[in-house]
């Protein structure tokens, strides 16, 4: 990619025009969004291409609102003066048929100042930097890497590439473009013995063929996709732990399980009628929901799988320090929804394509302690027995005392409106001088108090655990961390499923 | 000439010019249709608002010399840019040694699956859908619920299978989804292909109020260890999709990554009770789960995957069909249009509920997805649940839940009863359950 150049959205303008034509003559305000998108997808299966598939997208989405804040949308997979026209108009017909049926308005659109801005994320490996054959071979090695450790085992690897950018246009002059490039490897292991099975994952992600190609991600992956293997052997035959309240030490993509469902969602302001995080609508800032060491933060990050540098409405998205040293600080919030609930608009709209109208989102999310215990090791060379004696050197445990070390994030889910969180891990270990590993199991709990129970931190900071969020139906890459590992002391509203 | 008319011709010609390319078919879309929201008892809004959608998509597929394979999705410019996308198509072809060429079949069901009606609605009476939700709403929160979620969407899709020995398949669909959720605890929904008439709309509308009315009592239950738990029709649908359907596909099977192995359904190994059995049906006229064939030209149908307990066949695409030695099946689009049978006749829900002296029906899990589906243990919490004490729904509460779903399915003790307008039954069984 030549940054700097033309981008694939420049051609366009006689669209944006049409829009902006139709907008005048109709009065009405509106937000065009034009996506691009072309990806590809590898898929090996225990040593073998499944298979290879391509896709693209063009296409254009118009949200249009009435003066007195009615609205209406439409969209489609082309692009053209006459489609947007058309578009236009069918957007503009709903607004009016939906005022006859006391549609909710909202006029906070009109509050927005224009933007005009083109960010380009740079590549370091493009996506054409490798033959598609080469590339082909490079995963099948990967996964054979993996599969012939062990003949119980097999091994899914699928590589993932997307190369999309955005424009966003509006009536009052916006007109932004941006690339959000992402990529991505995963393993999907599993270990199969008679009739036991487990399977456990590991990934690499990024913004280029770089997760495939830099020295240093093939040397992380590798290191994951071992230990992610050797876990899936050693569940076979494990038992399962009895369900209860125990202390706990989670590692850090299971940190961002816990940022993401049982803060992130509660903190988007779109929902904040029904989150535990509002009352009577309004964000509770100031409330205490942590230790002072703690915060919480979400914002994008170059070269991150999740990067989002704009709005899906066309503002800058912002770093937002959703807890600050303990304190609830700052909503994820979105133009329509921000006014009310008493915060400022932080950019946070984003959308799955230009079939999806913006609500508030996620990007990178993290969760941050101050003085953290440093660690002199890579994290995917720790073993539970060397966290164990990490714990006990640092005073976090002592000898004897009942600890579990949940690792490997398996996604979440929250009712924000309950402020029930759950998310799922890989594995258990009852941590001591030989820890004992059992199945996988829930972890629950609320979100008003589980933060309150963190209570240390070790190692550095690792931002990569990536995933899909699928709220309201829409999926879109999300990612984040916390520092190596994050101690949870026993709390009676946080608790691990078992037997 | 239409786009799929177009398209057919242009690879036409590309076989006569490129003799590499052996063969294709492709399944193309033409999608256009309304989509409505409510939003905090208010129709539209900005997360919400009414939408029109229209698109072109599908999936193409070539067959090039020495086994190599091309997999690509459609969409609107292929044919405008056909020779860039033949370029790109024949670049991003792959070797696969096992892979299937072009299939016809010898005849295809008949199954009725457009609707004049959900047609009507999408050209000129855009208010049909909005009157549907304002009903809902009004109905809703007329019996006390405080917050009204709800979406609806009416399309229709154009579908188009051609391939290269001359196939041409061409028919009209019409999906209707609507759903209502109460107060954040509670949601019921309607996936057809046809508009709801008044008795589907007044079902959903009833059930939506009545659960969540119950939902709203809280019961101070206390429990921890081995508990009956009851999961209706469609929480046991959900059930069974992730740990019962997902291990039936014949790509995990033949790969091992599934719960069972090709030798269990050549041997027919028992896996679930004897009186059960699992089919799929893609025939049902109207259903959102029917279709006349699919993106390969397997046509749809009925198949017993498992039959009295036994494992019968795995979920078969051509490709696994041809690895396992046994026929291509039907599919469960969306992980639906599959039924769980008795030898027996299930009880009616309400001589079940008497029985039961202790339990929870579980109306909602968090979780479900994260769950190992190979291994059939599943640990979850119940969020959404209504106690049962000595057969009298007692109030809402919340647990966690843990337990072997597949060890379930095979316990004698385990009951499955008939709800009224189900599909499939409900289904009670014992498992771990404390309460949070």
């Amino acid at each position: 990619m030549n940054v700097g150049g033309p981008m694939k959205t420049d051609k366009y303008n006689s669209v944006i025009d049409a829009c902006r034509g139709r907008g005048k003559a109709r009065d009405m305000y509106f937000i065009g969004r034009i996506q691009h998108r072309t990806d590809v997808g590898i898929h090996i299966n225990n040593g073998k291409t499944e298979e290879i598939s391509t896709g693209s997208l063009a296409g254009m989405g118009i949200q249009v609102f009435t003066e007195d804040g009615n609205m209406g949308f439409a969209a489609s997979d082309q692009v053209s003066v006459e489609v947007a026209t058309t578009l236009f108009d069918k957007a503009a017909f709903l607004a009016e048929a939906g005022s006859g049926y006391q549609s909710e308005t909202n006029r906070e659109v009109y509050k927005l100042k224009p933007l005009q801005r083109r960010v380009e994320v740079p590549l370091k490996y493009p996506y054409d930097s490798m033959d598609l054959a080469e590339i082909e071979e490079r995963l099948v090695g990967l996964n054979r890497e993996i599969g012939t450790m062990d003949s119980r085992l097999s091994v899914r690897t699928i590589l993932r590439l997307a190369d999309e950018e955005w424009r966003i246009f509006r009536s009052d002059g916006t007109d932004v473009i941006f690339n959000t490039p992402r990529a991505f490897i995963y393993h999907s292991i599993t270990a199969k013995s008679g009739q036991e099975t487990a399977t456990t994952y590991a990934n690499i992600s990024g913004s280029d063929l770089g997760v495939l190609l830099d020295e240093e991600s093939q040397k992380r992956l590798k290191r994951r996709g071992q230990k992610a293997a050797r876990l899936a052997l050693d569940l076979l035959g494990a038992a399962k732990f009895p369900g209860g309240h125990y202390k706990l030490v989670i590692d850090y993509a299971l940190a961002k399980g816990l940022a993401h469902e049982a803060f992130g969602h509660a903190a988007e302001t779109d929902g904040l009628d029904s989150s535990i995080l509002g009352e009577n609508g309004r964000f509770r800032k100031g409330m205490i929901v942590s230790d002072p060491r703690l915060s919480i933060i979400d914002g994008p990050l170059e070269g991150d799988y999740a990067y989002q540098p704009i709005s899906a409405i066309g503002t800058e998205r912002q770093t937002v320090r959703i807890v600050d040293h303990g304190r609830l600080n700052a909503g994820l919030a979105d133009i329509f929804s921000a006014h009310r609930a008493g915060v400022e608009p932080t950019g946070a709209e984003r959308v799955e394509s230009i079939f999806h109208l913006p609500i508030a989102r996620m990007s990178n999310i993290r969760i941050e302690f101050d003085d953290p215990i440093p660690v002199n090791q890579d994290f995917e060379t720790i073993t539970a027995k060397d966290l164990y004696q990490m714990l006990t050197e640092a005073g976090l445990m002592v000898p004897g005392e009942r600890v579990l070390y949940l690792t490997g994030f398996q996604g979440g889910q929250v009712n924000p409106a309950f402020g029930d969180f759950v998310f799922n891990c890989s594995a258990i270990y009852e941590l001591s001088e030989e820890p004992v590993l059992y199945k996988p199991a829930i972890f629950s709990g609320k979100i008003l108090s589980v933060l309150q129970s963190v209570s240390a931190a070790l190692g550095q900071l690792q931002l990569d655990a990536m995933g899909t969020c699928g709220k309201m139906g829409q999926g879109v890459p999300s990612c984040g961390g916390s520092h190596y590992f994050l101690v949870i002391d026993e709390n009676p509203d946080v608790m691990i499923g078992g037997e | 000439m239409e786009m799929h008319e177009r398209l057919g011709e242009l690879l036409r010609q590309s076989q006569k010019t490129n003799p590499r390319l052996k063969g294709w078919r492709f399944d193309l879309h033409w999608t256009d249709g309304l989509d409505i929201g409510v939003k905090n008892n208010q129709i539209g809004g900005p997360y919400s608002a009414p939408g029109y959608k229209q698109s072109i998509s599908g999936e193409i597929y070539l067959v090039w010399e020495d086994f190599r394979f091309t997999a690509a999705k459609l969409e609107a410019r292929v044919v405008e840019e056909f020779p860039d996308y033949l370029k790109l198509w024949e670049k991003t072809s792959y070797h696969d040694p096992d892979g299937v060429g072009i299939f016809t079949p010898a005849s295809l069901p008949e199954v009725d699956l457009a609707d004049a009606e959900a047609q009507a609605i999408i050209d000129r009476q855009v208010e049909r859908p909005f009157e549907l939700l304002s009903e809902g709403i009004h109905r809703l929160r007329q019996s006390g619920i405080r917050k009204v979620d709800a979406r609806i969407k009416c399309f229709h899709d154009q579908r188009h299978l051609m391939n290269s020995d001359g196939f041409h398949l061409s028919y009209a669909q019409t999906p209707v989804e609507f759903y209502f959720i109460a107060n954040d605890s509670y949601g019921k929904g309607y996936s057809e292909k046809k508009w709801p008439d008044a008795g589907d709309i007044n079902r959903i509308i009833r059930e939506t109020i009545t659960v969540s009315q119950q939902l709203e009592e809280p019961c101070s239950a206390t429990f921890s260890g081995s508990m009956t738990l009851i999961l209706p029709p469609e929480m046991f649908e959900t059930f069974i999709n992730q740990f019962l359907i997902a291990n039936l596909y014949g790509s995990l099977v033949l790969n091992r990554q599934s719960r069972f192995v090709l030798e269990d359904f050549q041997e027919h190994r028992p896996v679930i009770r004897d009186d059960l059995s699992l089919t799929i049906n893609n025939l049902l006229p109207y259903r959102g789960s029917s279709y006349i064939c699919t993106a390969e030209g397997v046509p749809g149908g009925t198949i017993v995957l498992i039959d009295g307990g036994k494992l019968q066949s795995p979920i078969l695409n051509l490709k696994y069909a041809k690895k396992a030695g046994m026929n291509p099946t039907p599919v469960p689009p969306g992980g639906s249009g599959f039924f769980i049978t008795g030898r027996n006749p299930f009880p009616q829900w309400e001589d079940v509920l008497n029985t039961i002296d202790r339990g929870l029906i579980i109306y909602s899990v968090l979780g479900m997805h994260t769950q190992d589906a190979s291994s059939g243990h599943f640990s979850l919490t119940a969020d959404q649940c209504l106690y049962v004490e000595n057969g009298k729904i007692r109030g809402k509460t919340k647990a966690v839940i843990n337990g072997d779903f597949i060890l379930a399915l095979n316990h004698r003790e385990s009951q499955l009863f008939t709800v009224e307008g189900e599909d499939n039954p409900g289904f009670v069984f014992t498992a771990n359950a404390i309460s949070t």
